[in-house]
């Protein structure tokens, strides 16, 4: 097997390590007797190995692990406390099947209370707004109406309500 | 009591052997004993790993706090799935990278020939004489200084592999990337440093 320069790149640092099998590093050792831009290069990456050697490490201050053991300690509390929280809550063990139905329970009866109970229409929260509306709306803004059936439905009342209509003439816009 | 002291040589034989995962799992269990033996083998490590990452002592000691609470807080869900280093040195990086890249990094790093750039509490003091020490003090210097320069991936990639020894497999795992990217990342900051170090080399 012959190898080339381009193989460098994914061979040169295994070979250093000693971790090309057999086959391999003898090609790269071939490689290596004849090209001397590569052989170049690794002599290079050993340096740069041995000088990295240069740089030593530190050791961790006396304060790391006391300042660690209060954080972890810290930890194991506000673990506790939410345990604790969770038990005063629901204070005898509950299976999570008896939790689920209590809690499908719950949100049923929830439903069912928001979608029957009485609540006022939009259009029965507005009816203040609806007699200027009515009483304004000439037969030309009728058929306006027609959109809005709910109001509509109002301004019949209100035109055909009697005290307005005994009004002398107050609402010359309704005749 | 030849048997006592046999139970006990032979418990401690077990303790020794007994592989980080299988420390994890107990501290998964509940076992704090197990979480003490596993800070006691890996706090160095992750100090020194951090600190090349970042090129300063105090914060690399804030962080390597950060990484052991990452670790305890994530006991319950732990599964062996990959070797314990990998996924400690995985964490580690994370939290490196994550403070590398938020901006904190350019704010509270010192020089690196200032005060707190200064590699504090060595672990061999070698040197005879001042002179000596101030040759050696600049050579660590243009060093660290061209590791700094590396892109932060492939810095990654050469402490795990030139401090750690984690081999190409572990170090993709821990960089989450393939083994032949791995290789290549390695291949191109070697050969980034040999041109910028090369004046270091003949002495």
């Amino acid at each position: 097997m012959m190898m080339k320069c381009n193989d460098l790149e994914t061979n040169a640092i295994a070979y250093m390590d000693g971790k090309l099998p057999p086959a391999q590093r003898n090609a790269m050792e071939l490689h290596l007797a004849v090209c001397p831009a590569c052989r170049e290069r690794i002599e290079g990456f050993t340096q740069v190995l041995g000088l990295l050697d240069e740089w030593e490490g530190v050791q961790p201050s006396s304060f790391f692990q006391t300042r660690l053991t209060a954080r972890l300690e810290e930890e194991a509390v506000t673990q506790g406390w939410w345990k604790n929280a969770w038990r005063a809550w629901i204070p005898r063990p509950v299976t999570g099947s008896l939790f689920a139905i209590v809690f499908a329970v719950v949100v049923t009866v929830g439903v069912v209370l928001l979608r029957y109970s009485p609540t006022p229409s939009p259009v029965e929260m507005s009816q203040p707004a609806a007699p200027a509306v009515a009483v304004v709306a000439s037969a030309g803004d009728e058929t306006a109406l027609y959109q809005d059936l709910p109001l509509l439905e109002d301004w019949e009342v209100l035109r055909n309500f009697e005290v307005l209509q005994e009004l002398s003439n107050t609402t010359p816009v309704m005749q | 009591m030849l048997e006592k002291s046999g139970f006990n040589r032979l418990d401690m034989e077990a303790v020794v052997a007994r592989s980080d995962a299988e420390l994890m799992l107990r501290v998964k269990g509940g076992d704090e004993r197990s979480f003490a033996d596993l800070l006691s083998k890996h706090r160095n490590p992750v100090i020194n790993y951090l600190y090349r990452m970042v090129q300063n002592a105090a914060i690399a000691e804030e962080l390597a706090q950060d990484v052991f609470l990452r670790v305890y807080r994530a006991r319950h869900s732990y599964e062996p799935t990959a070797k314990f280093t990998t996924w400690l040195y995985r964490i580690a990086t994370h939290v490196a990278l994550n403070f590398l890249r938020d901006g904190r990094h350019a704010r509270n790093t010192a020089p690196l020939d200032g005060p707190d750039g200064e590699p504090i509490r060595e672990l061999r003091v070698t040197d005879p004489n001042v002179e000596d020490r101030l040759v050696a003090r600049t050579r660590t210097v243009e060093i660290r200084r061209a590791i700094l320069t590396l892109p932060e991936k492939q810095r990654a990639a050469v402490i795990l592999h030139k401090y750690h020894d984690l081999d190409y497999r572990e170090i993709a795992a821990t960089l989450q990337c393939s083994e032949s990217a791995v290789k290549s990342l390695l291949f191109r900051a070697y050969e980034t440093l040999r041109g910028r170090l090369a004046h270091l080399a003949g002495g």
